[in-house]
């Protein structure tokens, strides 16, 4: 029984009629009400005729109701012998993602899918779900062919990713709602060979639903070229600024030569040429250039060749946001933290303020404050110091805290904060080994760089005393040789704090020695300086999440390329704003309150596992989804019966329907019972 | 002092069509003759310790130094118990109406009511109600059948002139023919001999109303019965063929009026001369109300007759 069956609806009105009847029926004309009828009892009685006719229109739009009734609620008794029975449900599945451009298959699916929708009959319901980022159901059962067919020619190929695991969910769901016995999903996709394997090893979640995938991938593997990954920042080497820029270059088939071309701010920087025979099939480039810090910069690298099946994932955008310099406050009487802060290193990024021990109270009162505060543990004995600490966290900027020293007051302090000092008689813990930085979080954004190289490396920095310190909240970041954290990141109020378990200090640790101790130092300043960084980075349509700096006056973020605004959404109270980024490949700009000036640049590149151009035939991860078939249940497989005999579930839902009909039945006898009293007490009179 | 029926309708308080129809009476009459009624000096008898020195006359005393207390005629005031049909055909109005029959027995109750409760007799009311309507009326009553006894015991409290308008008002015509119901109900009410006003059409055919009203004038009471008609019960005015439907018993019968006419007119002089011979051999007052008509004009035939009987 469904509530979108017509023959309900019109029972319903079926039902409303003889009210509305009874409800308008106006007083008989013609009759006087009279008091002395006594002296007129041998009068004739009058003929009934016009009340009976009355009598028997009312009982037949009372019959005609309950007979609607009954047509309603054994509609799926009586389809059996209807000539728009609905036998099958189908669900098509349009993969929509970058990789089936290749060949034009999105095109070639699409087109397939309408001249099916065109074919089938009216016993055929007929769905069709777009595979995105997002599946959304493009078709829904109660759309005609040509809405279908209309819907279907508006689709254009997009750039984005989607999980053939969701489109099969939503697949399955459909079928909830649908009137076929026989249910039916039919996959038109490229078969990526990494969109089976994420598919691998869900909870099974179809029941007796056929799959079919009419695409059997031709090839296993298809020529690509393409551009993945961009990495891109600034860095600062004797007064000047530099841009560094890497990225992955994939090659796949027999390319043999690429051309990679660099276009910063609209202007081509580079044109290379890459030899690619007995090369990797992926290689990471790199380059670097000389760039205005005060400019945002917007580039796009391009790489050419042939053979090359997917042209789409060629090209990849950057962006960089202007370098604003930050302040810094500096409570620290190490020397290298002083040099490494002075404005001869980090001349146009930070301007470090030294704070005076004995002018705290009013450094405590004042409106100015700095980005960062950076401060050595011993300066915690002072109230004074202990109040900005907590000044700067719940006003939401970054703290950074070298524990070197640890006394009862600190240790209380860093109680508050969330800490445990558990060393022995709370003082450093001296090792007869010098510690090393062991296990470091090589995801942090502080140490994803390290990864490089170039960078540096962080691990074979010497520690040799620290303060052991425990904490529930607060994430370790760097593990010593015997476990111990030697530094943490915590959330604290609103702002930021990195805490390490020891002091730049010679005797402490030798980190300022290292080669990487600035650019080290500069990346946790980055990081503890504003815990709202975008992700500047996205893929087509993802979900991006920003958080707006500032005293909370903007109140809309708008996306915008060119003069053209693509996405607008409000901040909420929490001054974040999430939206949906654009869904083709470019970089965007993103404006306040509809301010024309660029406040941080977007860019959206296509997923590089859309380039993977291999496939393969998947069908055990779809029979790994089925749900066993219930015992009592129709087989999908075996549905012929043959003509004139029921199949188990087919009397099952018609002895069902039989129940409504005897209650309707019954129903019916007790009305022409009320009209069979009617009229007999009518004779009576 | 004219009334007009039309007028009257206009009202739409009973009370106010009760003062309409005083004021109109006592200006016709001039004078009430029936101030004092209750309270005639009847003799003297000595004084006797424990007497209630508001009767001891000291006029008296001071002419012929007795005490004397002054005796009356009759030393408690008349009990009247106002009964009210209230069967659905008292629900008809006519065209030339100002009320429905209903209506114009209770505008003649709430006025002789009123007139009975100035002159100090304490007045009650008895009359069947639907059992819902008398359950909304207020406290709970003797059941009849599925009809409930609305009564209200005679008293002359200054606030029985407004319970008796209240529950005059709250009457609703329904029903058959329950006339003989409440006559009978009235009849073992009623212990002490009263005066008992009737309003009533009378329209009822049972020798069970008859009974009742022998046995009322068996137990001594002093009766009144204003019956209520309609115009067109009386001369029956219809000219076009139609449907008539009883409001007692919802029958139907298929009526051409040019031709019945006649015979009902017959028929109901018998109807009416048959109670007129039933009230005179029983000695109760007879009043023909018509709704068409001033009820002044009815109340002054009332208390006419009444005062040439006494």
């Amino acid at each position: 029984m469904s509530f979108l069956n017509p023959f309900l609806w019109l029972g319903l009105i079926g039902v409303i009629a003889p009210l509305w009847l009874h409800l308008r029926n106006k007083p008989e004309k013609n009759v006087v009400y009279f008091s002395a009828m006594r002296f007129l009892e041998d009068q004739a009685l009058p003929r009934r005729r016009p009340l009976q006719l009355r009598d028997i229109l009312l009982f037949s739009l009372r019959l005609l109701a309950l007979l609607l009734l009954v047509a309603a609620f054994s509609w799926p008794y009586l389809r059996k012998d209807s000539p728009i029975v609905v036998t099958e449900t189908r669900v098509y599945i349009l993969d929509n993602t970058l990789s089936n451009q290749v060949d034009d298959g999105f095109a070639g699916d699409r087109e397939r899918i309408r001249q099916a929708i065109a074919k089938s009959g009216q016993e055929i319901q007929d769905a069709v779900i777009e595979l995105t980022v997002q599946p959304r159901q493009l078709v829904h059962f109660s759309d005609s062919h040509d809405e279908a067919d209309r819907k279907l020619a508006g689709l254009t190929p997009s750039f984005q990713r989607g999980s053939y695991l969701e489109a099969f969910r939503m697949a399955g769901a459909l079928f909830d709602q649908s009137l076929g016995e026989r249910k039916k999903i039919i996959m038109y996709g490229d078969n990526q060979e990494n969109q089976w394997n994420e598919c691998a090893n869900p909870l099974p979640f179809l029941r007796e639903v056929e799959v079919s995938m009419p695409d059997t991938p031709a090839f296993q593997e298809r020529p690509n070229l393409f551009l993945a990954e961009p990495v891109v920042q600034r860095f600062f080497l004797a007064g000047k600024t530099y841009v560094d820029f890497a990225a992955i270059l994939g090659h796949m088939g027999s390319v043999e030569k690429a051309v990679v071309s660099l276009r910063v701010n609209q202007q081509e920087i580079t044109r290379q040429e890459i030899n690619l025979v007995n090369e990797p099939e992926k290689l990471t480039i790199r380059m670097q250039w000389e760039s205005d810090p005060a400019l945002c910069m917007q580039a796009e690298a391009t790489v050419t060749g042939l053979p090359d099946d997917l042209p789409a994932d060629n090209r990849i955008y950057i962006s960089l946001p202007p370098v604003n310099e930050g302040k810094i406050a500096l409570m620290a009487q190490s020397p290298y933290l002083r040099t490494a802060l002075s404005p001869d290193v980090m001349r146009g990024k930070w301007t470090a303020r030294l704070l005076d021990p004995s002018q705290l109270a009013s450094e405590v009162s004042a409106n100015e404050t700095a980005d960062l505060l950076l401060i050595e543990s011993h300066y915690l004995q002072s109230t004074h110091a202990r109040a900005l600490v907590s000044r700067y966290l719940s006003n939401g900027l970054g703290v950074i805290l070298f524990v070197d020293r640890a006394t009862p007051v600190i240790n209380g302090f860093l109680r508050e904060l969330g800490f445990e000092v558990s060393s022995p008689e709370n003082s450093q813990v001296v090792r007869e080994k010098p510690q090393t930085f062991r296990f470091v979080a090589t995801d942090h954004p502080i140490f994803k760089p390290f990864l490089s190289p170039d960078f540096g490396s962080l691990v074979e920095t010497k520690v040799f005393r620290y303060v052991r310190l425990k904490s529930s909240e607060a994430v370790p970041l760097i593990f010593s040789d015997s476990g111990d954290a030697l530094l943490f990141e915590t959330l604290k109020g609103r702002g930021r704090m990195l805490l390490f378990a020891f002091g730049l200090d010679r005797g402490q640790t030798e980190l300022p020695l290292q080669a990487a101790f600035v650019p080290f130092l500069d990346l946790c300043l980055q990081h503890a300086r504003f815990s709202g960084k975008p992700q500047l980075s996205l893929e087509p349509s993802d979900l991006c999440m920003i958080e707006v700096p500032g005293d909370g006056m903007v109140s809309q973020v708008a996306v915008s390329r060119g003069k053209d605004i693509l996405v607008t959404a409000r901040v909420d109270k929490d001054k974040r704003v999430q939206f949906r980024a654009p869904p083709l490949p470019g970089n965007y700009a993103i404006t306040y309150d509809n301010e024309p000036i660029v406040q941080q640049v977007l860019s959206v590149n296509p997923s590089p596992r859309e380039s993977q151009l291999k496939y393969t035939m998947n069908s055990d991860a779809v029979k790994s989804w089925q749900l066993p078939v219930r015992q009592d249940s129709k087989p999908t497989a075996t549905i012929e019966t043959r003509p004139g005999e029921l199949s188990i579930w087919e009397r099952r839902t018609i002895l069902q329907q039989r129940i409504w009909w005897w209650l309707l039945v019954a129903g019916f006898g007790a009305l022409g019972i009320e009209m069979l009293c009617l009229f007999l007490r009518k004779e009576r009179v | 002092m004219r009334f007009d029926p039309q007028k009257l309708a206009a009202f739409s308080g009973l009370q106010l069509k009760a003062r309409y129809i005083m004021e109109g009476f006592l200006g016709g009459i001039h004078g009430s003759p029936f101030h004092g009624l209750s309270v005639e000096f009847s003799e003297y008898r000595d004084y006797q310790p424990g007497d209630d020195l508001r009767h001891l006359d000291w006029r008296l005393f001071a002419r012929s130094d007795r005490l004397c207390i002054k005796r009356f005629e009759q030393e408690t005031n008349a009990r009247c118990y106002v009964i009210c049909d209230t069967s659905a055909s008292m629900r008809y109005r006519g065209d030339q109406a100002w009320g429905s029959k209903m209506e114009c027995a209770q505008a003649l109750a709430t006025a002789l009511s009123w007139i009975l409760l100035k002159q100090n007799d304490a007045v009650g009311l008895m009359a069947l109600d639907a059992k819902n309507v008398a359950e909304e009326a207020g406290p709970p009553l003797p059941e009849a059948g599925d009809q409930m006894l609305r009564m209200v015991s005679p008293s002359q409290k200054p606030n029985q002139f407004g319970i008796l308008l209240g529950h005059l008002e709250a009457l609703r015509t329904a029903g058959g023919p329950r006339l003989a119901t409440l006559l009978t109900h009235a009849v073992r009410l009623m212990h002490r001999r009263s005066l008992v006003l009737f309003f009533s059409d009378l329209l009822e055919p049972s020798d069970t109303v008859e009974l009742m009203f022998k046995q009322f004038r068996f137990y001594g009471h002093d009766c009144a019965v204003f019956q209520v008609l309609d115009r067109d019960e009386m001369e029956f005015p219809f000219a076009n063929p139609a449907i008539f439907q009883d409001l007692e018993t919802e029958q139907r019968r298929h009526i051409q009026p040019r031709e019945v006419r006649e015979t009902y007119l017959a028929r109901f002089g018998q109807f009416m001369a048959a109670y007129s011979e039933l009230f005179r051999q029983l000695e109760i007052q007879h009043c023909l109300v018509r709704t068409d008509e001033d009820p002044v004009g009815a109340l002054m035939a009332f208390f006419n007759t009444r005062s040439r009987l006494k």
